[in-house]
C-alpha cells in the first residue's frame, strides 16, 4: 500500500478506492450517531427544564427566590397552593412555609416533666420536700407558693415572610414567649385563683400575654387556642386534696341548709296565708251574721212591740216548725205524762250510738 | 466553519458560566453579605439579589443571617436588695445591625461567638437590674407593686447600651424572663408553709361550713317564726277590725235587748238543730198537743222542746 495524499482528488472517471466506501460508513455512522446525541440533548434540554415543576401544597406557601430575592412583594410573593414552574438551580429556589395548618408549641418550663415526657404519657416523679431548681421546673404564684403550670399553644403563622425571614428560629420564640406568658400570669395570681378559683381568669391572662408578646415581637402568628393545666407539687397533693374535700363538704352543707331554709320559709308563708284568711273568714261571718241580726231586728222590732208575747210565740212556732222539719228522726211517747224531751243531735243515719240526756 | 462556531459557542457558554461563578454572587431574603477586599471590610449588601464580586483573593464573600436570633442566658442565683436569693433565666432576641462592625468584632461574623460575648453583656445587667429590685417586685397579686415588665426592660435597655458602646454591631429587639426560681433550702420552707397552710384552710373551711350552715338554718327558722308571729297579729288585728263593725250592729240590738236576746235564742236553738237531729217527743210538747182533745184552756205556757248537746 503506497501513501497518497489526502488532498490528492482521484482524476475524473476513475471510481474512488475502497476508503470511500468507508468514509461513507463513518459518515453515516456519525450521522445516525450524531442524530443520537441530538436526540438525547433534547430530552436532557426537556428534563432540564421539566425539572423546574414543582407543587405548593394545600397547607403551605412558597416563595420564590430569583438568585436570592423575593420574586414579588408582599402578599404577591406568596405562591398559592397548586403547581408552579421555577428556573432551576442556582438561579431560582423554593422555600415553602407551613401556612393555615395548625402549629402546636407546649411550654418547656414550670412542669415537672420535659414537653417530650409528657408527649410520651411519662409518670409524674414523686416530690421530695424540696426543689432543686436547676433540675427541677416550676412557677411561683402571687403567695409565693410554688406550683406546676403547662400551657399547649395552637396557632396558625398568618404572616408567613416574617415568621420565616423575620427569626432564626421563629418556634423557638414562640415556645419562649409562651413560658414568658405562664410565668408572667402565674406571678400575679395566687396559688388557689390559679389551681381552683379563677382557672377561667388564670387562662385568660395567660392568653392576654401571650397575644402581647406575639404583637410586640411580630411573630406574625395569630392564637387559634390554648389549653393550660396546672397542679400543686406532688409531695403536697394529699394536703391540697384535703381543702377541696372540706371545700365540697362545705358547699354540700350549704346547699342542705339553704334547701332547708327555701323549705321552712315555704311552709311558714303557708302557714301565714292560712291564718290570715282564717281571720279574714272570721271577721266576715261576725260582720255578717251581726248584720243580719241587726236587719232582722230592725225588720221584727215594730212587730214585737205591738205585742211582744205573740210575737215571741209566732217566732218560737216557726222555729219549731223548721226544727222539726230538719229532724232525722221524730219519737213519739203517747202514754208518757211528764214534760220530758229528749234529743238526739248529730246522730248518724247507721250504726252510731243513741246520744241522750235527761235534764 | 461551521464546527469553530459550534466551539465558539460552548466556549463562550463555559466562560459566562465561570465568570458568573467567579463574579457574581447570591444574597437571600434572610441573609448580608459582608465584601473584603484583601481581608478588610469593603461594602456590605444588605439587600437579597445578585451582586457583583471581584474573583478571590481580591475580595470574599461573607454572608451572614440577618434574621432576629434567639439566645438563653444561664439559669444563676442573684441576690436581691431585700436580701432574697431568687434564679432568673432570660432569652434575648437580637439579629446583625450593623455588618460592617459586626463582622470585625466577632471572628468572621460568628453568631456562637457573638453569643458567647452577649452572655456577659446579659449576665452583668440581669445581676444589676434584679439587685435594685424588691422580690415582691418580682411576684406580686397587686399588679401596680408587680414591676416585671419593667425590670425586663431595664436589663434590655442595659445590654442595649453596652452592645451600642462596644460597638457590637447588633441590635438587641427584646429580653423577656424565661424562668424564677428559689434556692433549694428556701423552696423546703415554703413547701412547710404550704402545708401549714394548707391544714389552717382545711380547719377554717370546715368550721366555716359549719358556721355558714348553722346560720342559715337558724336565720330561716327566725324569719318563719317571725313571718308566723307577724300573721298571728295580722289576724288578730283582721278580727278586731271584725269586732268593732260588729258592735255597730250591736248598737242598733241594744235597742231593744230583750228582742235581741230572744232573737239570738231562736237562731241559736235552729242552728243547734239543724240537722241529724232525733226528737223524742211527748204528747205535751206544742204542736203535739194539737192531738189531745181540747180542752179548758188554762194560762199554762206551752212547752218547748229543750235538748241537751250530747
Amino acid at each position: 500500500m503506497s501513501e497518497q495524499d489526502p488532498n490528492q482528488t482521484p482524476p475524473p472517471g476513475q471510481v474512488p478506492p475502497a476508503e470511500d466506501a468507508g468514509s461513507q460508513a463513518l459518515s453515516d455512522a456519525l450521522r445516525g450517531s450524531f442524530f443520537i446525541v441530538k436526540i438525547i440533548m433534547v430530552v436532557l434540554v426537556l428534563a432540564f427544564l421539566s425539572s423546574g415543576f414543582f407543587t405548593v401544597g394545600p397547607q403551605e406557601r412558597a416563595i420564590l427566590l430569583r438568585l436570592g430575592k423575593p420574586v414579588g412583594e408582599g402578599e404577591q410573593a406568596l405562591l398559592m397552593p397548586g403547581p408552579h414552574w421555577a428556573l432551576p438551580k442556582p438561579i431560582d429556589a423554593i422555600e415553602r412555609i407551613p401556612f393555615n395548618l395548625v402549629q402546636e408549641a407546649q411550654s418547656s418550663v414550670g412542669w415537672m416533666l420535659t414537653p417530650e415526657e409528657r408527649r410520651q404519657g411519662a409518670m409524674l416523679p414523686q416530690g421530695g420536700n424540696s426543689l432543686d431548681p436547676a433540675s427541677t421546673s416550676y412557677a411561683l404564684t402571687a403567695d409565693t407558693n410554688i406550683i406546676h403550670v403547662v400551657a399547649v399553644l395552637h396557632y396558625r403563622i398568618t404572616d408567613p415572610i416574617r415568621f420565616h425571614f423575620g427569626f432564626s428560629n421563629a418556634p423557638v420564640f414562640v415556645t419562649n414567649d409562651l413560658n414568658n406568658a405562664l410565668l408572667y400570669t402565674t406571678s400575679q395570681f395566687p396559688v388557689d385563683d390559679v389551681l381552683t378559683r379563677r382557672r377561667t381568669a388564670f387562662k385568660e391572662a395567660v392568653m392576654a400575654r401571650m397575644n402581647e408578646l406575639i404583637h410586640a415581637q411580630g411573630l406574625g402568628i395569630k392564637v387559634d387556642q390554648m389549653d393550660v393545666e396546672s397542679a400543686p407539687p406532688t409531695s403536697l397533693l394529699a394536703k391540697f386534696n384535703e381543702v377541696d374535700t372540706a371545700t365540697q363538704k362545705r358547699n354540700t352543707a350549704r346547699t342542705q341548709a339553704q334547701s332547708y331554709a327555701t323549705a321552712i320559709l315555704a311552709q311558714a308563708r303557708g302557714e301565714v296565708a292560712a291564718r290570715t284568711n282564717v281571720a279574714e273568714a272570721a271577721r266576715s261571718r261576725l260582720v255578717a251574721m251581726v248584720g243580719a241580726q241587726a236587719r232582722e231586728f230592725i225588720d221584727v222590732r215594730p212587730g214585737y212591740e205591738r205585742d211582744p208575747e205573740f210575737f215571741k210565740r209566732v217566732r218560737q212556732m216557726m222555729a219549731l216548725e223548721q226544727i222539726y222539719t230538719n229532724a232525722q228522726e221524730k219519737i213519739l211517747e203517747p202514754h208518757q205524762n211528764s214534760r220530758e224531751l229528749r234529743l238526739n243531735l248529730s246522730r248518724e243515719p247507721q250504726g252510731s250510738s243513741t246520744n241522750s240526756a235527761t235534764p | 466553519m461551521k464546527r469553530s462556531r459550534l466551539t465558539i459557542a460552548v466556549a463562550f457558554v463555559l466562560i459566562v458560566i465561570f465568570g458568573l461563578l467567579m463574579f457574581v454572587y447570591q444574597v437571600r431574603k434572610s441573609e448580608v453579605a459582608v465584601v473584603t477586599l484583601f481581608g478588610r471590610v469593603d461594602h456590605v449588601k444588605d439587600t437579597p439579589g445578585p451582586g457583583f464580586r471581584l474573583p478571590w483573593p481580591i475580595e470574599n464573600v461573607y454572608k451572614l443571617d440577618r434574621r432576629i436570633q434567639n439566645f438563653e442566658g444561664k439559669f444563676e442565683q442573684v441576690k436581691l436588695p431585700d436580701q432574697n436569693l431568687i434564679f432568673l433565666l432570660v432569652y434575648v432576641g437580637w439579629r446583625i445591625e450593623d455588618p460592617a462592625l459586626f463582622f470585625p468584632r466577632f471572628t468572621n461574623g460568628s453568631i456562637a461567638a457573638a453569643q458567647g460575648d452577649l452572655e456577659d453583656l446579659v449576665r452583668s445587667a440581669k445581676n444589676e437590674v434584679a439587685g435594685q429590685h424588691r422580690f415582691s417586685d418580682f411576684i406580686s397579686t397587686d399588679e401596680k407593686q408587680m414591676k416585671l415588665t419593667q425590670i425586663e426592660r431595664e436589663i434590655l435597655d442595659k445590654v442595649r447600651q453596652q452592645v451600642k458602646d462596644l460597638n457590637y454591631g447588633m441590635d438587641i429587639k427584646f429580653v423577656q424572663i424565661k424562668k424564677i426560681g428559689l434556692p433549694e433550702s428556701v423552696t423546703q420552707n415554703v413547701f412547710d408553709r404550704m402545708q401549714a397552710e394548707r391544714e389552717y384552710y382545711t380547719a377554717q373551711i370546715r368550721s366555716l361550713g359549719e358556721e355558714e350552715s348553722s346560720k342559715i338554718r337558724s336565720a330561716a327558722d327566725s324569719t318563719a317564726a317571725k313571718l308566723l308571729s307577724d300573721a298571728d297579729a295580722q289576724a288578730y288585728t283582721i278580727r278586731g277590725q271584725g269586732e268593732a263593725q260588729m258592735i255597730k250592729s250591736l248598737e242598733v240590738l241594744q235597742q231593744n235587748p230583750e228582742l235581741a236576746g230572744f232573737n239570738m235564742q231562736i237562731t241559736a236553738l235552729t242552728q243547734l238543730l239543724k240537722e241529724k237531729a232525733t226528737l223524742v217527743l211527748d204528747q205535751s210538747t206544742s204542736p203535739l198537743n194539737l192531738l189531745q182533745p181540747i180542752q179548758p184552756q188554762t194560762n199554762a205556757p206551752t212547752s218547748a222542746p229543750a235538748g241537751k248537746i250530747p
